[in-house]
């Protein structure tokens, strides 16, 4: 194989996505900056994406005397699948700390599911110092054999992958990675506001 | 689009991105000289069975058939008794590829989280946007099979067999605890290692 032709190849690839990629859509990094502005509210009620799943097999919960994820029944949660470790999932904690301190003292509640993906991730007593070094403040389901990241998230899995619930139980915000955090933000706002009739 | 290659690279340097980087560096290990074709075959099936998994196109594949992908793709990659061409090689990296896409649970940022929300109902253009991250993800990788593609013969000859022997163990390793359920062992063990 001609080992010029191939670089040169690869190369003039990755330039030309980079160069003539944006004229795909007009897409640029731009558009996923949030401002630093309070969320605008939902124009409407977020979608109802269906039931929420329970969380099983546990190996227990850190920073609550819950015990089982009913006990959060009734209240607007968001649900997050992290791992103390992963870059991305810390970067998105001062987001939910300010989500916390804004909406928690008005129902809503975090539950951090925290799925190692290294061994090192596995040990409790090393999740916890993590959770109190990140400030991560709020309940965390140990989910140590990641059966929770799985049955929830299917063949699509990720870390983070961060989800609202709503008082009926409700998947209401279903969002990948980083970012999100005004329609995140917005969506708990608005849950908050307008609870859903029970069992609607 | 600059910002999901950026993030793509940025990924490609993070633990998250070891079950992709194992498997590939053991490919360009095993395959030796044909390195480069190895690592296309792996590059381009992890982009298209990733691209199929993440949008919902594509069931998940059972454990068995992820440790048979990689143990027949390692005997492909080293298949003794051939001489040695381009497209078997290609066809061991592209076996082992969709056995890493398979594996692969990405750490995923801002930009490439956006994507993914819409993956499922985007078509064409979602999977070139797909692509473009993909291509920075596995950047250091190929630019690592690209370089040892050119490491002149009189360096690399004497190590072949270490290459050879390196590659092998760790694409049986990986088979082997898939089949039993138990990779993130070996990729912690790696972590472990590397750090």
């Amino acid at each position: 194989m001609n080992k010029v032709a191939i670089a040169a190849l690869l190369l003039g690839s990755l330039v030309g996505l980079a160069v003539f990629g944006p004229m795909l859509d007009g897409t640029t990094s731009a558009d996923s900056t949030e401002s630093a502005a309070p969320p605008p509210p939902l124009a409407e009620a977020p979608p109802v994406l269906g039931p929420v799943p329970d969380l099983v097999d546990l190996d227990g919960w850190l920073q609550t005397e819950a015990t089982d994820f009913g006990d959060f029944d009734g209240r607007v949660r968001i649900v997050q699948f992290w791992t103390f470790s992963c870059f991305n999932c810390k970067a998105t904690i001062p987001h939910l700390q300010e989500i916390y301190a804004d909406a928690g003292p008005r129902g809503l509640e975090i539950i951090g599911v925290h799925a190692p993906e290294f061994d090192r991730e596995r040990d409790p007593v090393a999740i916890a110092q993590a959770a109190a070094d990140l400030g991560v403040i709020w309940p965390i389901a140990l989910d140590t054999e990641k059966a929770n990241f799985r049955s929830w998230q299917g063949n699509r899995r990720f870390w983070p992958r961060t989800y609202v619930i709503d008082q009926n139980n409700q998947i209401r915000f279903d969002h990948i990675g980083e970012g999100d955090y005004d329609e995140l933000a917005a969506t708990v706002d608005w849950l908050l506001a307008n609870p859903p009739p029970a069992n609607s | 689009m600059i910002g999901l290659l950026v993030e793509g690279f940025s990924s490609a340097l993070l633990p998250c991105s070891l079950t992709l980087a194992v498997p590939a560096l053991a490919v360009a290990f095993a395959s030796r000289t044909e390195s480069t074709a190895g690592l296309i075959g792996f590059a381009a099936s992890l982009l298209g069975f990733s691209w199929l998994r993440f949008s919902d196109r594509a069931e998940e594949l059972p454990r068995l058939t992820i440790a048979a992908l990689l143990a027949v793709g390692t005997v492909v990659v080293v298949l003794p008794v051939i001489r040695r061409l381009d497209a078997v090689s290609a066809l061991g990296g592209l076996l082992v590829g969709i056995a890493a896409a398979a594996l692969w649970e990405p750490c995923v940022g801002a930009e490439f989280g956006g994507l993914l929300d819409d993956l499922p109902t985007r078509g064409g253009l979602g999977m070139a946007m797909f692509a473009i991250y993909l291509a920075g993800v596995t950047a250091p990788i190929i630019a690592a099979g690209i370089a040892l593609h050119f490491v002149p013969d009189v360096i690399t000859l004497p190590i072949r067999p270490v290459m050879l022997v390196s590659g092998v163990v760790v694409l049986t390793a990986l088979a082997f605890t898939v089949a039993i359920g138990q990779q993130d062992q070996i990729l912690a063990q790696l972590t472990r290692l590397s750090t």
